[in-house]
């Protein structure tokens, strides 16, 4: 009795969800937008290009701790004329939705998925589906609070997030503003989209497969650090950024207890200490165009359990270490015309990890890694073009090359390499149609040239690296 | 002469047009007979600043500085032509434009889609404070341009177009373009700024009976005249 009434609610949920996203398609108003535009009364062409992509006023409006807010508020002061409550009368809450259909080139062995036959042409409903808390929280106070249910991992947690304090001490003379945030994705909190948190491609399948190989800074910590920096932003030109990160993951269950969270230092990845992470930026701005160019960087070290098979060989938290030092270069141009926006985002990693924590112990997939010192590299270069803001093309090219290390890509079925080469390179085409601002279907194709180290029988199973290219068909709507 | 005739026929034009474009309801709604004297006020020199408390010119300088200088830059001189210059607007120009994105009478794509939102909380003294606040900032004198766009626009702004009856804009935007009251500053604006507005009104996404007939005959190559030549007046 209580499954079927588990259905049930699960299917109206689902219906619920579909009727929105049809009533948001088809409404005549486009004031149904999240909460940022409803706390500014700005429409979303004020922050973004096309969303996630910010313009420079999105750009002020994050550094300034997401607290800009012309909405009516609820106060309260003291005696002595002391503010004490300033609150938005509207909770920010707002809703994303993504559906996705993902396709690859030749499907996936059966033997990949145990106990699941391969479908080629995998429906996603929703791949994502995510609450925001989004919006000032007191006058210098905001928050971007990110809560996702995703399809693939069928668990809902929380995903990026970014609290901050921001103090803006500009006058006629300057502009300035500084502030703290604590986040849990390094440079999820930057507001250029040519470092890797809201970098492109924006959105991307979770049912194809990708490159093994990437540096520790791209991507590889989401959600699974916690994070705190300072920032200064001075002339509109100048930023600066220092902070660090230590190991917060998120699902963890605990290997001794069984029970939920990780105990002390037995996590998955634990760092040694902190991760220092550093970022410095300038911007020119001129007519309608801006340019940046800028470098960031993490340096970490970390007990190495991660690639280890269970039961867990643990070298324990206090063992060698295996150091990774990320150091990049990105830069960013855009053009916001009224009618024509183009913009280019380019970034390049360097990294160097240095094994001998894994060297010492043997451990990496239980084999006696063959270097104690690996380097990795990634380039990153994007074209975006959008037409009134509806139509847009994008072109991107990715190139991950590095040390050859037959522990770290050792042969498997699709996901691994065979030669032990992590060298990748794929180019994604993308056409986007954004109906509403808060609307958007993407038609993306990633076209692999080398996947993990060769084009063809990379994984030493026969399987060409045009065998991943996927071709990706994402709804996506924002309420 | 002929310029106190047009002043003689089209004052009382805008007198009507501003009371009717003017805010429908709101609670701090002057009165008729108090906007008519305001109205009288349009060809002298800005009004005194006498009313505004010095709070008040704190507060419309620190909210200048830190929020509307994230779009309109620093001292109201913005980079991107999205954003028009403030610096040097005349004061009642932008206290009417202030109420009318407020009370969503200016309706065209950018006036809602940045300043509905931005306007909706302004009460009446803080809009009069940041219009002082803007009318003393001094524009930044643009470098001299001098192109044949420069002299044909020239020719508008102090002539008109008489074969379409289009009025001279200095009749109204004063000689050097530096406005007077109600009559907006044109002077060193962004140029694409000029061109949008010329056509929202020519299209009637801005409503305006004033500008909406001038602008009806123009076309896209004398906007650009027009506004090629206001931008590089200091
Ligand atoms: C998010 C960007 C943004 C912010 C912040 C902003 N504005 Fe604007 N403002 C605009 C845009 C865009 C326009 C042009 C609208 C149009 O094209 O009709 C505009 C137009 C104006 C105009 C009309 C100018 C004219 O020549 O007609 C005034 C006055 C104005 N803003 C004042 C302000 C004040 C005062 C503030 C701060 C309280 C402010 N703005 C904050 C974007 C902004
Ligand atoms: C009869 C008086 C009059 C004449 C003549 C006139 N204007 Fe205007 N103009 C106005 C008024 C009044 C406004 C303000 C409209 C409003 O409040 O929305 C205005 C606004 C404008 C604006 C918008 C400015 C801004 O900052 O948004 C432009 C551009 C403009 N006029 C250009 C011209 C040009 C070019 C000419 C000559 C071809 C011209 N005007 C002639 C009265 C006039």
């Amino acid at each position: 009795m209580k499954s079927t009434l588990q259905i049930i609610s699960k299917a109206g949920q689902y219906i619920w969800l579909a009727v929105m996203a049809m009533v948001l398609l088809w409404s005549n108003s486009a004031d149904a937008v999240p909460s940022f535009a409803r706390q500014t009364g700005m429409a979303c062409a004020a922050c973004h290009t096309v969303f996630p992509e910010l313009t420079p006023f999105g750009r002020q409006f994050k550094l300034n701790g997401y607290v800009i807010s012309n909405l009516k508020t609820i106060k309260d002061i003291t005696l002595n004329k002391e503010d004490i409550l300033e609150l938005n009368a509207m909770p920010p809450i707002s809703f994303m939705f993504q559906t996705s259909v993902t396709s690859t080139n030749k499907a996936l062995p059966d033997a990949n998925i145990p106990g699941h036959l391969a479908q080629d042409g995998t429906f996603e409903f929703p791949q994502q589906a995510s609450i925001f808390f989004a919006g000032a929280i007191s006058p210098k106070i905001g928050a971007f609070v990110q809560a996702t249910y995703s399809s693939a991992s069928g668990t809902f947690g929380f995903d990026n997030t970014d609290l901050r304090f921001a103090d803006n001490l500009s006058n006629e003379n300057r502009d300035f503003v500084y502030g703290i945030t604590l986040n849990n994705n390094p440079t999820v909190q930057d507001v250029w989209n040519s470092t890797p948190a809201w970098g492109f491609p924006f959105e991307g399948p979770d049912a194809a497969p990708t490159p093994a190989a990437a540096t520790r800074i791209d991507g590889s910590l989401a959600q699974n650090v916690g994070g705190a920096s300072a920032y200064l932003w001075w002339n509109n030109a100048l930023y600066a950024e220092a902070g660090v990160y230590r190991t917060s993951p998120q699902g963890f269950q605990n290997g001794t207890t069984g029970g939920n969270g990780p105990i002390d230092s037995s996590a998955v990845d634990p760092m040694n200490g902190v991760a220092p992470y550093w970022r410095l930026a300038y911007q020119a701005q001129w007519d309608r165009h801006s340019l940046e160019v800028g470098t960031f960087g993490l340096y970490e070290e970390v007990f190495p359990t991660h690639l280890n098979p269970a039961p867990l060989v643990q070298v324990g938290a206090n063992g060698p270490t295996d150091n990774f030092t990320d150091v990049a270069a990105d830069a960013q141009y855009q053009f916001i015309g009224d009618e024509h926006i183009f913009t280019v985002l380019t970034s390049y990693i360097h990294e160097d990890q240095d094994l001998h924590g894994s060297v010492n112990s043997a451990i990496i997939n239980g084999l006696t890694p063959p270097n104690s010192h690996d380097t990795l590299e990634t380039f990153k270069i994007t074209g975006n073009y959008y037409y009134h803001r509806k139509y847009g093309l994008s072109l991107g090219y990715v190139n991950t090359w590095g040390t050859t290390d037959t522990a770290l890509y050792a042969p498997a079925p699709v996901t691994g390499s065979n030669n032990g080469s992590p060298d990748s390179d794929y180019f994604i085409a993308q056409a986007t149609y954004v109906p509403w601002l808060n609307t958007k279907f993407v038609l993306q194709y990633t076209a692999y040239n080398k996947f993990n180290g060769a084009s063809s029988n990379y994984d030493g199973s026969g399987r060409s690296a045009s065998d991943n290219n996927t071709l990706y068909f994402l709804g996506w709507f924002n309420f | 002469m002929n310029r106190l005739f047009s002043m003689a026929v089209l004052f009382p034009l805008v007198t009507t047009s501003v009371l009717a474009a003017g805010p429908e309801t709101h609670e701090n709604q002057p009165t008729t007979g108090e906007q008519a004297a305001a109205l009288t006020k349009i060809q002298q020199t800005a009004p005194s600043e006498e009313q505004i408390t010095p709070e008040l010119k704190d507060a419309a300088a620190k909210l200048a500085a830190q929020e509307c200088a994230l779009c309109h830059g620093r001292s109201g001189q913005s980079i991107s032509p999205t954003f028009p210059r403030l610096a040097g607007q005349r004061a009642e120009y932008i206290e009417a434009q202030l109420k009318a994105f407020r009370d969503a009478t200016r309706k065209d794509p950018d006036a809602q889609a940045y300043m509905w939102g931005m306007a909706s909380q302004l009460t009446d003294p803080i809009i009069e404070a940041l219009g002082h606040y803007y009318e003393q900032l001094k524009p930044v004198a643009p470098n001299p341009v001098d192109s044949r766009q420069v002299a044909a626009g020239k020719e508008i702004f102090e002539r008109g177009i008489p074969a379409q009856n289009v009025p001279a804009c200095q009749t109204c935007h004063m000689a050097q373009a530096q406005g007077a009251g109600l009559f907006p500053r044109l002077a060193g604006q962004h140029a694409a700024y000029l061109v949008k507005q010329m056509n929202s009104f020519k299209n009637g996404l801005r409503v305006n009976p004033v500008m909406q007939p001038i602008m009806q005959s123009f076309t896209s190559e004398q906007m650009e005249q027009v506004a090629t030549y206001l931008e590089s007046l200091p």
